[in-house]
This record gives structure tokens, C-alpha cells and sequence, in this order.
């Protein structure tokens, strides 16, 4: 299944979820609401039948005629999508537990090693100064509240 | 014209503070700029949390110092590595590269600049004296008009942007959707929170701009990680180009210029459509259309003049209707959102002095951006190098970072991945994103305009056809909608096929 078909289910899955919630609501919170539902409904149906008719056009008219008009997109580089996505997930998981400092410095250096573009020091070195330019800027400079290290309070 | 706010934003604009920002904000968009795969947007929305402990006039001075500077920035890449740093240097590539392959990067890039300098000064000063008098206008206009023309931006918006016009749409549709998330504000309903206490206020607008803009990019430099950027040209030559020169090509640079404001009036098209645009024209005024393509200075000048003009196009209907016309201006609406200033034709009266600080801040930019880009341009050289994977973490960290700054929630940190992974879907579908921000941002004014009107009309939906300017509106939008169905297509395909067979048989 393509993006585009995704896409369109999880529009439509979208709009039918807002709308069992819409008979809840007064007559005028649920006006504008009802109509965007519908609207979101009719696009993305019209939306998976033109991506199925230019699929069904592109077979019939070449065989070497992409299926999209659009640029032609590079394939999905799965590997790298899982182990980046993954990583992401359990660093935002561990901030709040073991916080900024050790988690953002950790995330940076282990996706460099992972991806193999650097030596270990290379990647340590630009893991501490990372997380340490981002800490001067948001959390000294500007005062913003961040977790650095929670497990010692 | 309000002169008040005018001295008021100019003086602004120049305080110390102001001037520090607006330079700072150049050095960091000529950076982002020249790292192909980073746009201007993403670098606006990851800016924004920065600027919620900064004056707002001081913020928004650099917000709009960044735009610019991005919008030159992309060319150091095109001229350098054959690949262009924002999709509006992607004309630039044509003659840019081929000049530079024959060691005339240097003159290329300063061709660049100074072509960006003229674009970006005509295009302030455009915005400056055009955005007053439309604001003026709009002043007249009550909810059912404000409601007509959001209508009509987003149907623009959805139907205009790059690939499929159902796909915009839809993206457009699904930003107002989500934009009904929260407290209703006529009736005080909370909708669509599923009783999520942080869903109450809405969706966070610069949480959703940071999850769609910068996680899809980290994710692609991350998917990409293993090829290196290989830098083919050198910096060899002089960058300033020589009076004669330049003089040589203002026409082509102001001509250019002129194309970047309208285009970006427009809302939906950006710098891409821009520069592209007036690299044609460029050609088609050419003497000698044969050396375009193989490295003429004019095929660089014109699309760097139009890209840069663009923004000033661009913030005319942003600050004069409060309908943003690309992604990055939904970005500055944002920033304006931050500080408690709506969006509408209240930009220009009740917050004038703000207004007109970022006004100020557009054409006060181009000045360090010569000046920083002159200094600056052999050493962005070394930031293409950069590696890919290295881009990816920063950009991840300074996202989340960010969005647990705005209200040290982390809730708003998985939303923005959540928004992240919306982003990343719609990069592959081909769905533009640019449609979604601005649905979100117009969300809110679409609904109370839409409460108002109705309850002007007594609730009759006839009150948009009583005013005469809510209904040329409604139906330039409808037309718009129209011209992107398969039967708008179809007929237009019979009229060629007539035409066509007319000439055969005359």
C-alpha cells in the first residue's frame, strides 16, 4: 500500500472519529467542525481514486511511465528510518527519567557510531559540544525550563 | 498611512537590540540556507521557541532577517555543489554551477548577492507602501468578509502549491480540522479533546510547525546519512561584482524583482515558482538565449532577485489580511501568535508598532545581508561539508529541545514527533505540508468570523451573498477549487483538442 492510500484511510479514519464525537457538542460548536468533516471525507476519497486511476492509466499507457506526476521520490530507506525512529522514541522517553545532559549527549554520539561516518572520539567530542551549545543557548542564556539532571533532585 | 508607526517601527527596528538580532538572524539563515535539505521554514519554526523570552519586536526582527538570508543562502550550495540549498536556488543551479565550473564561483555568488540585495530592498520597500493602503481596506470589512477571504487564502493555498490540487486541499482541510481542536470559543465547548486537559487550548500552533518541518528533514538527512556532499567548485575569483557590471544588469535584476512580489502575493507559490519565473523572463529578454544554461551571469541574477523578492511579496497579504501565503510567513504569523497578536486586520492598527518593526526588519536585513554574505560566503563553503547524519541529530535535538520549552510539557514533545510522523507521510504521498500549517493558523479565525456572520445574518448562510465583496470572494475561491477538478481539466483538454483540429482543417 502507498503513502497516498494511507494517507487517504487515515483521513477518512480521522474524520469519522471527529465526527462520532460532534453530536456532543451545541448546535453552533459543531456547525464549522461538521463541515470540515465532510470535506475531509470527500478529499480524501477523490484523493485515492485519482492516485488509483493515475496508477491504472501510467500501467496502461508504458510500462516505464512512472505512476506519479510528482518528482520522483527516493525508496524509503528502511533501516535507517527504524533505527533513527526508535532512537528518537527512547530519547524523549529517558529525558525526563535521566534527563538532558546524559540523554542528549548519549542520543547524539550512539546515531553517529550507529551510522558509521566517524570514530568514536570524533562522535563523543561533537556529542558533549552539541548538547553543551544547545544547553548555553536554551537552558542558561535563555532560561528555558528543561530537565538536566532529575535524578538528583 | 499611519506615519506614527511607520517612525515608530523604523526607530524599532534600529535600536541596538533590534540591529543584533536582525544580524544574527542573517549569519544563521545564510548557514541553514547553504546546507541543502534545510529550508528556510524549518529553520523559522525551530528559531521560534528561542524567541519566546525575547521582546517581540527583537524575535521577529530576526525571524525576518532569516527568511531573507536563507533565500540567499541556497544559492552558495547551487553555485558551489550542483544542488541547490532551497528549493528557490533550484533555478540558480542552471547558470550558477556552469559559472563556477569555469572558476567564476566567486563571481557567481557575488552576482547572487547583489541580486538578492536589489530583489530583497525592492521588495521591503513594496510591502512597506503597499501592505498600509491594503490594510486600510480591509479596516472596512466586517466578520462575513474576514470569513470569505480566510476561504479563499486557503482554497488558493490548497489548490496553487506544487503536485496534486486535491492533495493541497486536503491538506489544507485537515490543518482547519485540527485547528477545531479545543475550547469553542462562542459556547466554551471543549472539542475533540478526548478529555486531554493539554488539549484544551488547542493545539499548540508552534508545536505542530516544529514536528512538520523539521522531523521529516532530520529523518531524510538521517535516510541519506551514507553519500557525502562533494564539493566541486571553488572560490578562486573576486566575489564583489564590478559597478559596471552590475549596472549592466539591474534591468533584468528589477524586472526580476517585480516578478518575486507578485508571485508572492500570490498565496500558494513561493520562491521556486519565483524564480523560475523570472529565469524564463530573463531568457526570453535575452540577446543571446543560447549561453543561458551554459553559465550567463543573467540566469543567476534574475531567479536571486525574484526568491529574495518573494518575501516581501509574500508578507503583503500576511500583515495586510492576516493570511499567510507560504509556510515561512504562516511561521512569522506564529511568532505573532506567541506574543498574543492575532492574526487580521488588527496587524496594522492595534499592533502597528510591532508590525511595523518587522516591516523595517525585512528591508533593514538586506543591509548585513551583503555585508555578512560578503564575509561569510567562503566560509559556508565548509558548512556544506558537514555530514548529513550530524544535521539530522542537531536538528532532532534542537526540536525537542524546543518544544519542551514552550510549556515544559512533554506532551508537546510527543506531539511534535507526532506531527513529525504526519510530515514524513506527507513528504512521501507528495502532500504539500505548507497547506496544513496555514489551515491551522486561519482555524480559529474561520470559526469566529463564521459565528459572527451568522449571527449578523440571523442565522441565514445568505448574509455571504448580501455583501457583495464576501460573494466576488467566495466565488473567485470556488472557481479556484473548481479549475483543480478533473472536469476543469477535461474541458480544457477538449478546448485544445478543438483548437487543434480548427488549425488542421483551415
Amino acid at each position: 500500500m502507498n503513502s497516498t492510500i494511507v494517507l487517504g484511510i487515515a483521513s477518512i479514519a480521522l474524520a469519522i472519529a471527529f465526527r462520532t464525537q460532534t453530536d456532543a457538542y451545541p448546535a453552533t460548536a459543531q456547525r464549522l467542525p461538521l463541515m470540515l468533516i465532510w470535506l475531509v471525507g470527500v478529499l480524501a476519497v477523490m484523493m485515492i481514486s485519482e492516485d488509483f486511476f493515475r496508477r491504472r492509466r501510467a500501467r496502461q499507457a508504458t510500462p516505464v511511465q512512472p505512476a506519479s506526476e510528482d518528482e520522483p521520490i527516493s525508496p524509503i530507506n528502511w533501516t535507517a528510518l527504524c533505527a533513527f525512529g526508535v532512537a528518537i522514541v527512547a530519547y524523549v522517553t529517558l529525558i525526563p527519567v535521566v534527563g538532558y545532559l546524559v540523554t542528549t549527549t548519549t542520543f547524539i554520539a550512539g546515531s553517529l557510531l550507529v551510522s558509521r561516518i566517524m570514530s568514536t572520539t570524533k562522535a563523543l567530542m561533537i556529542g558533549i559540544l552539541t548538547t553543551a551549545g544547545v544547553w548555553a543557548l536554551f537552558i542558561w542564556a535563555l532560561n528555558l525550563p528543561v530537565p538536566i539532571l532529575p535524578f538528583l533532585k | 498611512m499611519e506615519t506614527s508607526f511607520v517612525t515608530t517601527g523604523l526607530f524599532n527596528a534600529l535600536q541596538p537590540i533590534n540591529i543584533l538580532a536582525i544580524t544574527a538572524g542573517t549569519a544563521i539563515g545564510i548557514v541553514v540556507g547553504s546546507l541543502p535539505g534545510l529550508s528556510a521554514t524549518m529553520a523559522l519554526a525551530l528559531l521560534l521557541p528561542l524567541t519566546f523570552s525575547m521582546p517581540a519586536d527583537t524575535g521577529l526582527c530576526m525571524m525576518a532577517a532569516l527568511y531573507l538570508a536563507a533565500m540567499y543562502g541556497g544559492s552558495i550550495s547551487a553555485i558551489i555543489l550542483r544542488t541547490p540549498g532551497t528549493p528557490a536556488a533550484a533555478a540558480t543551479v542552471m547558470d550558477g554551477f556552469p559559472m563556477g565550473a569555469r572558476g567564476e564561483a566567486g563571481r557567481a555568488l557575488g552576482i547572487s548577492l547583489s541580486a538578492s540585495l536589489v530583489g530583497g530592498l525592492v521588495s521591503g520597500i513594496a510591502l512597506l507602501t503597499a501592505a498600509p493602503f491594503l490594510g486600510q481596506l480591509v479596516l472596512l470589512f466586517g466578520p462575513v468578509e474576514l470569513f470569505a477571504i480566510a476561504v479563499l487564502g486557503i482554497t488558493m493555498i490548497g489548490t496553487l502549491t506544487k503536485g496534486s490540487p486535491i492533495k493541497g486541499l486536503l491538506s489544507g482541510a485537515l490543518g482547519l480540522l485540527l485547528a477545531m481542536v479545543g475550547m469553542d470559543s462562542t459556547t466554551g465547548t471543549a472539542r475533540f479533546t478526548a478529555d486531554n486537559i493539554n488539549l484544551f487550548s488547542g493545539i499548540p500552533f508552534t508545536v505542530a510547525l516544529i514536528g512538520l518541518f523539521s522531523i521529516p528533514q532530520a529523518i531524510a538527512l538521517a535516510e541519506q546519512s551514507t553519500t557525502g556532499q562533494q564539493v566541486t567548485n571553488q572560490i578562486s575569483d573576486r566575489i564583489l561584482p564590478r559597478l559596471r557590471e552590475f549596472i549592466g544588469m539591474l534591468p533584468n535584476i528589477l524586472r526580476s524583482s517585480v516578478i518575486g512580489i507578485v508571485t508572492g502575493v500570490i498565496p500558494g507559490t513561493g520562491g521556486d515558482t519565483a524564480s523560475w519565473f523570472a529565469y524564463n523572463e530573463a531568457k526570453r529578454f535575452a540577446k543571446d538565449k543560447s549561453r543561458f544554461g551554459k553559465g550567463d551571469p543573467a540566469g543567476v541574477a534574475a531567479p536571486e532577485a525574484a526568491n529574495n523578492a518573494v518575501v516581501g511579496g509574500a508578507l503583503i497579504p500576511t500583515i495586510a489580511l492576516g493570511i499567510p501565503g507560504s509556510s515561512s510567513t504562516a511561521v512569522l504569523l506564529g511568532a505573532l501568535m506567541v506574543h498574543g497578536i492575532l492574526p487580521g486586520p488588527t496587524l496594522l492598527t492595534e499592533h502597528g508598532e510591532i508590525t511595523y518593526t518587522l516591516i523595517w526588519a525585512v528591508i533593514l536585513a538586506n543591509i548585513p545581508l551583503f555585508l555578512i554574505g560578503l564575509l561569510m560566503t567562503r566560509m559556508c563553503i565548509y558548512v556544506t561539508k558537514v555530514p548529513k547524519m550530524v544535521v539530522a541529530v542537531v536538528i532532532v535535538v534542537l526540536s525537542i529541545v524546543g518544544s519542551l520549552a514552550i510549556n515544559n510539557n512533554m506532551f508537546d514533545v510527543w506531539m511534535m514527533l507526532g506531527f513529525g510522523a504526519v510530515g514524513y507521510v506527507f513528504d512521501r504521498a507528495g502532500i504539500p505540508t505548507a497547506p496544513l500549517v496555514i489551515g491551522l493558523v486561519l482555524g480559529s479565525l474561520l470559526d469566529s468570523s463564521l459565528a459572527q456572520s451568522l449571527l449578523i445574518g440571523f442565522g441565514s448562510w445568505s448574509v455571504f451573498l448580501k455583501s457583495p465583496v464576501a460573494a466576488v470572494l467566495l466565488f473567485i475561491a470556488l472557481l479556484s477549487v473548481l479549475q483543480a477538478t478533473p472536469l476543469f481539466r477535461m474541458l480544457g483538454r477538449k478546448r485544445v483538442a478543438k483548437t487543434q483540429s480548427s488549425g488542421v482543417d483551415a
